[in-house]
Order: C-alpha cells, then structure tokens, then sequence
C-alpha cells in the first residue's frame, strides 16, 4: 500500500531514482495505483488550468505605467528596511554604552558612604 | 515605442539596464516572463479578468525597486517572492469575495476514452477547480509554484522564505484537501 504523500513526492520527482522506479514499475503493474495517479495529475492539472496569457501590448501598457511613476519618486521599502535596521542597532549600541557609561559613574556614589562609614571612629 | 532589440543579452546585463532606466531592458524582462507571472498570479488569484492588473503592479514593483534586488539570489526568485506577495495582497484587499472558480469549457474530448469517461473526468475537474478556490491563499501560492515550472521543495522555500518542511506541510495539506473534495462528490 502506498501512501498518498508517498505518490506525490513520486511525481513531485522528490523520490530517490530507485524508489522513482520502483513505484514507476508498481504504477504500470497497480490498475487501482494508477487511477489514484490519474486523479492526483488531474488534481495537478487544474491549478494552472485557465490562466489567461498576456496580449502583444501587455509590454507597452507596463512602460507606460512605469514613466507615469518613475522610480525615483517611489520608497523603495527593502533599502528603507535596511536602513532602519542599520540606525535601530546603532541606537541600540549608543545606548547600551550610555548606560555603561552611566553605571560606572554611579557605582561610586554607593560604595564611597560605605567606605566613608568605615572610617568614622 | 522602445522596443527590445537584443535577445541575446543575459539576465544581469537586463537587470543592469533596468537600474540605468533603460526601457527596452525592461520591456524584455517583461517579455520573458510575462506568461509565467500572469500563471503564478492567476493560480493565486484565481480570478482571470483580475491577473493583469496585479501583473502590471508586479512589474512595476520590479522597474521600481530592482535597487533592492542584490544578486544574491537568481531573478526570476525575486520576481516570484514580488508576484506571490503581490497576489496574496490582492485576495486580502478582495476581502470576503470568495474566489470564482471558471467553468471548464477549454477541454478538449480525449478519443482515447469514451463519453463517459469524459464527462466523469470533466466533472471532476470542475470539482477540483472549486476546491483550489476554496484553499487558503497560502495553500494556493505553494500549489502554483509547484505547477508552474516544477519548481523543487528547496527553490519555492527560497522563494517564500520558508523552511522546506513548511513547503511540504502546505503541499500536503492542500492536496489532502482537494481529495476529500473529491471523495466528497464520488
């Protein structure tokens, strides 16, 4: 008995060559294997089936689009992305140095009194 | 009109162009891949008097941000990722319409087999093709992809961005739901 992830990893060509073969050749043998092929592959089929194909002037309609919004009037939001990831580790850095900065100036005004106490008579 | 006027110039000498503003470089980049970007769309959208609307926002999206696109990664990867979005964003912004399944009156008698045979194969194609419309856009996008070039597991991963056990998961769950759609009407 063969699985249906099985069948679809087969005409997925996910299958090693020898299991490839190997179910090929139960296929050829398997009338009821075969059905269940035949439906999977019409199941295939049917996804693209009916896409509408583009017309000769498709091109010409896209340029016409593309002088009507250059490209350097639009936000290109991947490079805008980069950016803004560069700036939040930046910032992200700046502050953590702040705060280092800021502890080390800190610390002393705690353990000074406790120094100063131990010398008082 | 400008028109492409070298086929023999590559794929990055394209890109190339297209970054200088060249329009016959992206008239051919068009050309190239008008056809499978319109199936990609359409396998998501599922709706064929939408398709080229969403394909002119695609290549626009490419002639505009083609900065964005690195080499890193081959073209048509990217321009896949762009379409793929592109058609997901349009079923969201369709909101609550269900998808059309079209009647199938493109199929061509088979002489192999007789009527009855055909009329049960045309039944249940109409039936699968109500399904697909019925599966989530995400289901849709990796069952396209998988159909429009016989895209491996790994090439629609990297194209989705998504682990390959992701792909598979989607894949499976999709076609699972197209049988019992099937067994559904048997």
């Amino acid at each position: 008995m063969h699985d249906d992830n099985t069948l679809w990893r087969y005409l997925d060509g996910e299958l090693d060559p020898t299991q490839a073969r190997n179910l090929r050749a139960a296929i050829e043998a398997d009338p009821e294997l075969s059905r269940r092929i035949e439906d999977m592959k019409l199941m295939s089929d049917e996804v693209l089936a009916g896409a509408p194909e583009p017309d000769e002037a498709f091109a010409d309609r896209v340029l016409a689009a593309s002088r009507a919004a250059p490209a350097a009037e639009v936000l290109d939001l991947e490079q805008a992305r980069r950016v803004l990831k560069k700036v939040a580790i930046a910032a992200a850095i700046l502050a953590a140095v702040s705060l280092t900065y800021l502890g080390f100036r800190m610390v002393p005004e705690f353990i000074e009194p406790a120094q100063a106490g131990s010398l008082l008579p | 009109m400008s028109r492409p006027v070298d086929p023999a110039r590559t794929e990055a000498q394209l890109i190339d162009r297209i970054r200088d503003g060249e329009e016959a470089a992206l008239a051919e980049i068009v050309q190239r891949y008008q056809s499978r970007v319109f199936a990609l769309i359409y396998g998501i959208v599922r709706d064929r008097h939408e398709v080229e609307d969403v394909a002119q926002e695609v290549f626009l999206k490419v002639y505009q941000r083609i900065a964005s696109f690195d080499g890193r990664s081959k073209f048509y990867t990217w321009l896949y990722r762009v379409a793929a979005n592109a058609a997901k964003d349009h079923v969201k912004k369709r909101s609550r319409r269900p998808a059309v399944a079209l009647e199938d009156d493109a199929v061509l008698p088979d002489p192999a087999h007789g009527p009855a045979h055909q009329a049960q194969r045309k039944e249940k194609r109409r039936i699968v093709r109500q399904a697909i419309a019925d599966l989530p856009a995400n289901y849709r996008e990796v069952l396209t992809l998988r159909e429009l070039e016989q895209l491996s597991y790994k090439e629609i991963a990297d194209i989705l961005d998504l682990s390959i056990g992701t792909v598979e998961s989607r894949l499976h769950r999709a076609r699972a739901q197209l049988k019992r759609s099937l067994l559904r009407h048997a």
